[in-house]
């Protein structure tokens, strides 16, 4: 079972962003971005900028395409908060799923790994 | 069985309230960010090679591109000189800058949530006649 809640909602740009509560990891770094208030502040621009549409690559890269929508990750200095983007009756929504640090050769599997996961998680269950 | 709980106030909305001012002066400067971008992208140029072109350190350039700093005119005017280009700023009313959300040498990209209103105001046809089409100099770039 994996809880997402609604962390922020603009209804004049039908934007939404969910965070999914029940990955520890993903609940521990976002708490961490949350007490430092550059990171809370680099993490509210990326918002902001997809809201806006002008996000760029440094802030907000695509990473993979699947039947729900597309993967993105949401880049905060090392940190990276692999996203998914769904449209849903007119609303953008973000379903924050996964943490991962930046890529490197080291890590390079396992942010695959975590990116391949992302498609598995069922839409339905998501929005029910 | 996944589900969503909505919170009625968080840490996040209450950021972007108490710094609301702060988030859209960022949010100028990463506008015309990802112009360049894109442009950097199309021309397949590092962001390591333009901060080296223009003459300003990669790190310069990725708080840019991260909103932390904001552009100012010396980096324009070193942008402009060194890919011989033109940044054309023009002012556009509200409406007219949310409808056309994004113009590049391929296409445009309209906000399809305004639609309907752009019929009821008669901005422009929605009829396929190519003519009717500007032609875009490539050379411009327009925030």
């Amino acid at each position: 079972m994996e809880n997402f809640y609604l962390i922020h909602c603009c209804e004049d740009n039908k934007f939404r962003v969910y965070l999914n509560s029940s990955n520890s990891d993903l609940s521990k770094k976002f708490n961490e971005i949350n007490r430092n208030s550059k990171l809370t502040n680099k993490f509210v621009l990326v918002i902001e900028s997809v809201k806006a549409n002008i996000a760029n690559k440094s802030q907000f890269n695509w990473e993979a395409s699947c039947e729900f929508g597309e993967i993105y990750a949401i880049k905060v200095d090392n940190h990276r908060f692999y996203t998914l983007v769904c449209k849903n009756q007119g609303y953008k929504d973000l379903f924050i799923c996964r943490y991962g640090r930046k890529q490197t050769q080291q890590n390079d599997k396992k942010i695959l790994s975590i990116i391949n996961s992302i498609p598995k998680i069922s839409i339905q269950k998501l929005l029910q | 069985m996944k589900k969503v709980v909505k919170t009625s106030s968080n840490s996040l909305d209450s950021y972007i309230e108490d710094n609301r001012m702060k988030i859209d002066e960022a949010l100028v400067s990463l506008r015309l960010m990802k112009e360049i971008d894109d442009f950097l992208d199309d021309n397949k140029i590092s962001q390591r090679d333009f901060a080296g072109n223009i003459g300003c350190s990669e790190a310069y350039i990725s708080q840019l591109m991260a909103g932390t700093k904001k552009f100012n005119t010396s980096f324009i005017n070193k942008f402009e000189k060194n890919y011989k280009l033109k940044i054309d700023f023009k002012i556009k009313t509200k409406s007219e800058y949310a409808v056309v959300s994004k113009m590049a040498n391929s296409h445009i990209e309209i906000n399809i949530n305004l639609i309907e209103v752009i019929r009821a105001e008669n901005i422009f046809s929605f009829e396929n006649k190519p003519n009717e089409f500007s032609e875009m100099n490539s050379n411009f770039i327009t925030i």
